[in-house]
């Protein structure tokens, strides 16, 4: 068990080192001078000289990297190009809105998803299972933003139920906090649904097939006892590494669904810094990212393991 | 003929997909106008018969755009599936055929690009290239190449232990030539199974990048860059966000269909499964 453990964070490391190096060549690999990027035309030579400086961009590239890295492991991201202030100041409470918004999404998605892809595996073949296999096909063809802007014009436009865009922390008014959340949170719990129905499902009618159900079912154990109890177990480890797999999916769902509301997220902040250039927000935020995604892959592939004893020893 | 008919899923998905891919080819004898004429006067009109689908806050008829997107998607999404298949083709046959330590840092690099967020990587692309539609088809090729890699290389598994594989082996027939007579002629079902499924994610993902901003640019019109546009609008011109969502819904939904036809028809296990 170590000795997976420590593989897979050996393995996370890599990854991590690769991402940066991406993300580091970001700056050094867009056509033209940052600086004079940053300048815009016609700029003062001296001011770009002293700028040059001050960002550190004289060095030899691979010393700028071990700087850059340096600087990440101790906290600091540098300045936003825009408003000079700190980078991490500006993205820290944002990371926590974007990880709320997901696990609400992920809490619909799970809440919506479990008892419909037991129905529809329990009445498999019937039209229950047919009508909600189909709507499934067809949620999964639906586009977040378009499902969010349909739920906006509904909500918020048609019904003017619930309010359009802002934020309030749920720590000052939790009543606020929900009215916002609601919509992008559906959104994303909906598509997400979609997709875990069909998983969970598939899994289910698979371990259904296997021995030892037709066992239970011969020796007389009540059919809902077998598919919640016996059933389900065996075929929620699957769905939870689809889970981990499409987390990728799901965070790229976070960064849309954001922009369609205006949520005050990372992804939000990402997209605005890469329409205006401010690529030290930028590279933060692509890190942030990046470091999230490879930790909740090693945690799903650890989880896995546990579960999966037959995993380990491979 | 008589299998797809039969096949329900296949069949639809089948005739809507070449409606599109139609669609795509003669957009120039469709559309009524040119795709970015303004009409000074008409900004924001509703629908009706001289613009079917309204026009926008330019003026621009929303018909005419609509049609001119579906080119833009088609030719992202052939775009990008050529690329994935042109990067994960080589990628599964190497891997699957050699095993040991080749597959395993192959697919340990392809296991990094199957997982990550394809919102993310369009960004980064677009951050180092620029943005615009050639960013987006590079990025995604980046992302789902990881699917047919994988795809191949476990149907290559299976096969390099069939009998006809190892006959010609000992035939000393070379590798290459064992690879492209025996194995990839023999993998194709799973891979024009996913390859369409990947056709779905491509329409998707071109539509969302643009509408996030950095996918393909102005004046050029697509369904993602069209929504984005008219979300300020909802409340006066609830059809300009209507239509274009409508159309990638249809055609993700097409090349769904087609994917899970497929499917069926080639793996009826499957089907039992997955209905």
């Amino acid at each position: 068990m170590y000795k997976f453990v420590l593989k897979r964070l050996f393995f996370g490391l890599i990854t991590i080192i690769g991402i940066s190096v991406m993300i580091f060549s970001i700056i050094h690999l867009i056509p033209g001078d940052p600086i004079e990027i940053m300048f815009g035309k016609s700029p003062n030579k001296e001011a770009i000289e002293i700028a040059r400086k001050f960002y550190n961009l004289d060095k030899p590239v691979v010393e700028q990297y071990f700087m850059w890295v340096n600087n990440l492991l101790n906290g600091d991201l540098g300045e936003s190009i825009m408003d000079g202030r700190q980078v991490s100041e500006l993205i820290t409470p944002r990371i926590g809105r974007s990880l709320m918004l997901a696990s609400v999404g992920v809490i619909i998605s799970l809440i919506l998803s479990i008892p419909l892809g037991i129905i529809t595996a329990w009445r498999h073949n019937s039209w229950v299972d047919f009508n909600l296999t189909t709507v499934s096909l067809v949620l999964i063809s639906i586009p977040e933003f378009w499902l969010g802007v349909m739920l906006m014009l509904l909500f918020s436009v048609t019904l003017k139920i619930l309010p359009i865009s802002g934020y309030i922390s749920p720590f000052v008014d939790i009543v606020g906090w929900s009215k916002i959340i609601i919509l992008p949170a559906c959104t994303i719990g909906f598509i997400q649904a979609a997709q875990t129905t069909r998983m969970i499902r598939a899994n289910l009618l698979e371990v259904l097939g296997l021995d030892y159900i037709k066992l239970m079912k011969a020796a007389g154990v009540v059919n809902s006892r077998i598919l919640l109890v016996h059933a389900f177990r065996n075929a929620f480890i699957p769905v939870l590494t689809l889970i981990g797999m499409q987390f990728g999916y799901l965070m790229g769902g976070v960064i849309i669904v954001e922009q369609v509301f205006r949520y005050p997220g990372l992804g939000n902040l990402m997209i605005k810094s890469l329409m205006e250039r401010n690529y030290p927000v930028l590279q933060a935020c692509i890190m942030v990212y990046a470091i999230v995604f490879v930790l909740i892959n090693i945690i799903v592939d650890l989880l896995y393991s546990v579960v999966n004893p037959k995993v380990r020893s491979q | 003929m008589k299998i797809i008919i039969s096949n329900k899923k296949l069949f639809i998905g089948l005739i809507m997909v070449v409606i599109f891919l139609l669609i795509g080819i003669f957009a120039d004898f469709i559309m009524p106008y040119g795709y970015d004429q303004t009409y000074v006067g008409n900004t924001q009109d509703e629908p009706s018969m001289t613009h079917l689908f309204g026009t926008d806050l330019l003026g621009r008829d929303v018909f005419s755009r609509v049609i001119y997107g579906t080119r833009i998607s088609m030719v992202a999404a052939l775009a990008i599936t050529f690329g994935s298949l042109l990067l994960g083709l080589p990628i599964g046959l190497v891997a699957g055929y050699y095993g040991g330590a080749i597959d395993n840092i192959l697919m340990r690099i392809v296991d990094v690009f199957f997982s990550f967020p394809w919102v993310l990587m369009g960004l980064v692309v677009a951050a180092i290239r620029g943005m615009g539609l050639t960013s987006v088809i590079i990025a995604l090729s980046l992302t789902y190449f990881a699917q047919i890699a994988r795809i191949v290389r476990s149907s290559v598994l299976v096969l390099k232990k069939q009998d006809f594989v190892i006959a010609a082996k000992l035939n000393g027939e070379n590798d290459f030539m064992i690879i492209f007579r025996y194995i990839l002629p023999n993998s194709f079902a799973p891979l024009i199974v996913q390859t369409s499924l990947i056709m779905s994610y491509s329409i998707l993902g071109e539509a969302a990048l643009s509408y996030l901003g950095y996918g393909t640019r102005p004046p050029m019109s697509s369904w993602g860059m069209m929504l984005q546009q008219s979300t300020d609008f909802l409340w006066t011109s609830t059809y300009l966000v209507v239509f274009p969502g409508l159309f990638i819904i249809f055609a993700v939904l097409a090349f769904n269909f087609v994917g899970d036809g497929l499917r069926d028809l080639l793996d009826p296990r499957y089907k039992r499964i997955y209905g």
